[in-house]
């Protein structure tokens, strides 16, 4: 029986060691080639941003190997390898979260003057610790069919009465909620900000539940009139292959909200370079390329999201919705409340 | 007199090591908590936690209990009567197992969504548009549905081999003891099944409790979703682990609810010939709603959700990068065989070892094995991460003295995915092996022992043979469970690393369930092929 | 006659296996009756078609003039009244004995039920198991227990499948003759099937090759 056993446990480590050693060999073919590669863990999926390390590869020769994951999961896991991490670059949804990483001591300041020249200040941070790629605003989306656009006006006049049962947002732990709420804190301070919430929560259609695309569903099926999303789902939704969400899409409108006195909020997907990174000019140029012109423009255009770059002109179909200005406040300043947020939103009834 | 006697060996020792190994990274998570309630903690405790406990118990229980009714009814349905098909509901009553219940849930949220085609249909052809309410999935209830139609067969399964291997000659005495078929269902056959009801309504539990797609899809908050949102949307590792915890005495009291509803008495019948059943040919109102209840059981389960998916991906294929899939495919399949090596080589000795031994030792083994399926894979995922970096960090030493230029060799390598996998699954090759050696006795053992094996030729002459089907059942449901296992893989995988479970999700979480359908597809195609073969196998045992 | 077998024809799903063929029997009441047949030669079969439990015989069947079984009758095997001791005996393990034995006489009203009860176990003698549960019983007071399950709803007609096939040789001789006198007495009309042709001898009025 022992012999049985002694077996078993030699046969687990030979099964770990021959496991272990091929994902090693692996690792050393990459390593040979050790300043041709940039690893890069990512919260961004679309096939379009695959496309566009491809380019960045052929331009430079650099190979971009990519983690896929969600926020939260990649800043976990980054925190935990430490130092020890094989990640040069991480590429995260959400002001709050690339603020988390710095605050997390994750990320290290990347200085270029030509990401300087690429992105404005305000859509940096102050050290440079991480660098928006895109612009999502949340907006206003209304039924055209039972809302008139100039009924609204703004995110706080969404506690009016007369939207009793119309409002449709989805719930508190999603984070472009969660920095909505945290600039309204920046904005006009806590107590301001736990009315808005309460008054709000008292005009919802419904628990709120579903993506941001289910708002806007949500809106065709009658349930309420008006949703808060971003503008990039409902891209996304006007250009599906299915013509039913089309035609959702088509049968809202986009409001642009609060122009009259501050500005619509907006959020960005952003990137770092890992504090522990082993190669950060890689990373750096990868920075480069990705808020370079050509690169802006295939955001704008393949996922309608807004460029950061200056010199790039929003796709046609963001054009089409307007201009609008933004809420006068740095990125970082959203980003530092996002802790708190949450539970001001659940206190408040806000699910 | 020569000494023939060596030493008595104490063998409870190993066992227990090994087990151990596998269970390693629960107990990280339990030591890695720490005492002090973080601020995080009490304002979750206080605010959200009653209603994540009250989600977890509500779906835990009403799924299991409508897989149960569901299971239970079609396994005796189809064991006892003849009616219109009900020999291919026979085979085809275990093919919602295929569906994973994270896909079946994106499925039906869009099919009754209102860009879905259901209201679609109502609005083109009755001009009519179903009030939204009466078609909402997405809640509760819905989860509750998609859970007990995607489940029961779970129940299905061993219920139906229970009724089809033992149950023939207790219900013909009970017929000819006067009672009719109503009256032998309500005193025979539940009693009877009962052991077999509660063993896979004890499964679909488990699986209720660590599904952590769904949940989060439908925007239910339950401990296993609040395990991840703690852990990661607010970075408290300790607060997680407390919720963590909680989940664990959950599923331990399942777990001893199991073994008490078990009873303990094991209803076995040595048959010196187990007849198959004589059908009864169903006739009128009964005949048709035997068939209308299995029609929509099927349908539900198993024909619709397909269908939705092949409509869907004929749409979007060419919008899905098809040589990727291959590769995921591959490496579902390479990621399969070496968990499947380790778990095999594990759970053979250990199930042996507790089908034989039935001491104290046997039983921690027992309920040490179910642990690793009960918990979330998310919580097993961080414990494997932190125990495998903590690993290297203290190999860190050897690896300059190899002068290998990294430090995570190990936290890096797809092992860690591995050793996971094989941590989460052992069960499945345990109560493959474990049911084998209960079946088989150890009188081939004995007898080959006898003719002067020692124990290890005996084993590997005798009982390695014997398991040869247990093994092949085994491998199956491995290979189908890693390849739809979601948190895990999400967590651990390294660069460039994606399977078809992987690319459906991110398809569905980015709001594309069109896309999302090309995967979904092959996971459900590869899943039928494996459990008809299964489920053949089972049939030519008899 | 008491029961009556005419014309009994049974093959398994492929007709070329044909298990009994034009068999006819008639039996009177009170009467012992082995049937004895090597393995296969169908006369385990020939119970179940006798009990109902197998349908896809042709033939007729009589019982004390009633039809169970002709090309327009079927009598299902809860309606036949007629006890079965099984070859395995098929005690349910979830009861215990006293309950296995007032199974089959849940009908009848509490207080005749229960005098019923203490005869039949009086009547094979297992006063003082009734409490016990079948896995804690032996072979030879197993089949005593099913014994008395078949009788206690008084059935028309006993039929014994090799009813002493899981017993130690040693107690059958003494209980071949016990079982005999027990039938006897309560006038009992009994089908017994067994390969073994001591077992016939001893038991039966009449034995019946097939």
């Amino acid at each position: 029986m022992r012999k049985i056993w002694m077996l078993l446990l030699t046969l687990i480590l030979a099964v770990g060691l021959v496991t272990g050693c091929t994902a090693e060999v692996a690792a050393t073919d990459v390593e040979a080639v050790e300043n041709e590669i940039v690893n890069i863990y990512t919260d961004r999926h679309y096939d379009s941003d695959d496309a566009l390390y491809e380019l960045f590869t052929e331009e430079t020769g650099i190979k971009v190997n990519v983690v896929k994951g969600k926020s939260d999961e990649l800043i976990e896991r980054l925190k935990n390898e430490g130092e020890d991490t094989e990640a040069d670059m991480i590429v995260l949804a959400d002001v709050g979260r690339l603020q988390r990483s710095k605050d997390l001591d994750l990320l290290q300041s990347a200085e270029s003057t030509i990401i300087d020249e690429n992105v404005p200040e305000n859509l940096r941070d102050d050290e440079n610790y991480w660098v928006a790629l895109t612009k999502r605003a949340r907006v206003l989306v209304y039924s055209k069919d039972r809302v008139d656009s100039s009924e609204l006006s703004s995110y706080q006049a969404l506690t009016e009465e007369k939207w009793n049962g119309k409002i449709l947002v989805r719930t508190s732990d999603n984070i472009y909620n969660q920095s909505l709420v945290s600039s309204f804190v920046e904005l006009y301070g806590q107590e301001a900000t736990e009315d808005w919430i309460s008054g709000l929560v008292a005009n919802f259609a419904r628990e709120p539940k579903g993506n941001d695309r289910d708002q806007a569903k949500a809106i065709a099926a009658g349930e309420g009139d008006i949703a808060i999303m971003n503008t990039y789902y409902l891209g996304l939704m006007l250009n599906s292959s299915d013509s039913e969400e089309v035609k959702v899409a088509e049968s809202v409108g986009v409001f642009f909200p609060n122009q009259d006195v501050d500005g619509t909020h907006v959020n960005v997907s952003g990137a770092g370079v890992v504090k522990y990174a082993d190669h950060v000019d890689n990373a750096v140029k990868l920075i480069e390329f990705l808020t370079s012109e050509s690169a802006q423009r295939s955001y704008s255009e393949a996922n309608y999201e807004y460029p950061v770059n200056p010199m790039v002109e929003p796709s046609e179909l963001l054009k089409s919705w307007g201009t609008f200005k933004e809420q006068p406040i740095k990125m970082s300043s959203i980003g530092k409340n996002v802790e708190d947020v949450l539970k001001i939103m659940i206190q408040n009834g806000w699910k | 007199m020569t000494e023939l006697s060596g030493r008595r060996k104490n063998h409870n020792i190993l066992p227990l090591i090994t087990l151990a190994i596998f269970l390693l990274p629960i107990f990280t998570i339990i030591f890695s908590m720490d005492a002090s309630g973080s601020e995080n903690w009490i304002f979750f405790k206080n605010h959200l936690l009653p209603e994540s406990f009250y989600n977890t118990i509500y779906l835990t229980f009403m799924a299991s209990a409508l897989a149960g009714l569901l299971g239970f009814l079609s396994a005796y349905l189809v064991n006892f009567f003849e009616y219109p098909l009900s020999r291919f509901f026979k085979w085809s009553f275990v093919l919602p197992m295929a569906v994973p219940p994270y896909i079946a849930g994106y499925v039906y949220a869009g099919m009754l969504g209102y860009t879905g085609n259901v209201q679609i249909m109502a609005r083109q052809i009755l001009g009519y548009s179903i009030p939204y309410q009466y078609l909402d999935i997405m809640n509760l209830n819905g989860a509750v549905l998609i859970y007990g139609f995607m489940l029961y067969p779970y129940v299905y399964l061993i219920v139906r081999s229970y009724l089809n291997g033992s149950a023939t000659q207790w219900v013909e005495s009970s017929r000819v003891l006067g009672l009719g078929m109503g009256e032998t269902l309500r005193r025979v056959i539940l009693p009877l099944s009962r052991p077999s009801i509660v063993m896979g309504t004890g499964m679909v539990m488990m699986e209720v409790i660590s599904d952590y797609g769904l949940v989060k899809y439908f925007g239910i908050r339950t401990l296993g979703t609040d395990i991840f949102s703690l852990w990661f949307g607010s970075g408290d590792l300790s607060a997680a682990t407390r919720v963590s915890l909680i989940l664990l005495v959950l599923v331990i009291s399942l777990l001893l609810l199991d073994t008490l509803l078990k009873g303990k008495k094991k209803y076995h019948l040595n048959v010196s010939k187990s007849n198959p059943i004589r059908k009864m040919k169903l006739k009128g109102i009964a005949k048709w709603s035997a068939f209308t209840f299995s029609i929509v059981v099927m349908s539900i389960g198993f024909v619709i959700p397909v269908a939705q998916l092949i409509e869907s991906g004929t749409k979007s294929i060419g919008r899905v990068d098809l040589s990727a899939l291959g590769q995921m495919i591959m490496n579902t399949f390479k990621a399969s065989s070496i968990a499947l090596v380790i778990i095999v080589l594990v759970t053979f000795f250990l199930a042996r070892y507790s089908a034989r031994e039935k001491g104290v030792v046997a039983r921690i083994v027992d309920q040490g094995v179910k642990l690793g399926y009960s918990i979330p894979g998310a919580v097993i995922g961080v414990g494997v991460m932190i125990l495998f970096i903590g690993l290297d960090r203290s190999l860190a030493p050897l690896y300059q003295w190899l002068s290998l230029n990294k430090s995570l060799v190990i936290s890096s390598s797809l092992f860690v995915l591995y050793f996971a996998y094989a941590s989460r699954f052992l069960l499945l090759g345990y109560n493959s092996f474990y049911s084998g050696f209960m079946k088989h006795g150890s009188g081939y053992f004995d007898s080959a022992r006898t003719l002067g094996m020692g124990r290890f030729k005996a084993s590997i002459k005798v009982d390695v043979p014997m398991q040869r089907m247990a093994f092949i059942s085994a491998s199956i449901l491995i290979v189908i469970d890693i390849m739809k296992e979601l948190p895990l893989t999400l967590m651990l995988r390294p660069f460039n690393y994606e399977t078809l479970a992987t690319k459906t999700f991110e398809y569905a979480n980015d709001e594309r369930l069109q896309e999302a359908a090309v995967p979904a597809l092959i996971i459900l195609s590869i899943s039928v092929v494996g459990i008809l073969v299964l489920s053949n196998i089972q049939k030519r045992r008899k | 006659m008491y029961l009556n077998l005419k014309d009994i024809q049974f093959s398994y799903d492929n007709a070329q296996n044909v298990v009994l063929s034009n068999f006819s029997v008639s039996i009177d009441q009170g009467e012992i009756v082995s049937v004895v047949g090597n393995s296969g030669s169908g006369k385990s079969t020939l119970l179940r078609i006798i009990s109902g439990l197998e349908d896809r015989s042709t033939g007729q069947i009589e019982l004390d003039g009633d039809v169970l079984q002709s090309s327009k009758v079927f009598v299902q095997p809860e309606k036949r009244k007629i006890g079965f001791v099984f070859q395995d005996y098929a005690l349910y393990p979830f009861l215990n004995v006293r309950q296995n034995i007032e199974f089959g006489i849940k009908k009848l009203p509490p207080k005749e039920r229960k005098r019923r009860i203490e005869e039949t176990l009086s009547l094979v003698k297992i006063n003082e198991l009734e409490k016990r549960f079948p896995h804690e019983l032996s072979g030879g007071q197993m089949q005593r227990v099913a014994l008395a399950r078949a009788l206690a709803p008084k059935p028309r007609v006993l039929l014994m499948d090799e009813p002493f096939s899981n017993l130690d040789t040693d107690l059958v001789g003494e209980l071949r003759l016990e079982l005999r006198s027990l039938l006897k007495k309560e006038g009992m009309t009994v089908i017994l099937v067994t390969h073994n042709q001591d077992d016939a001898g001893f038991m039966a009025d009449r034995i019946i090759k097939i």
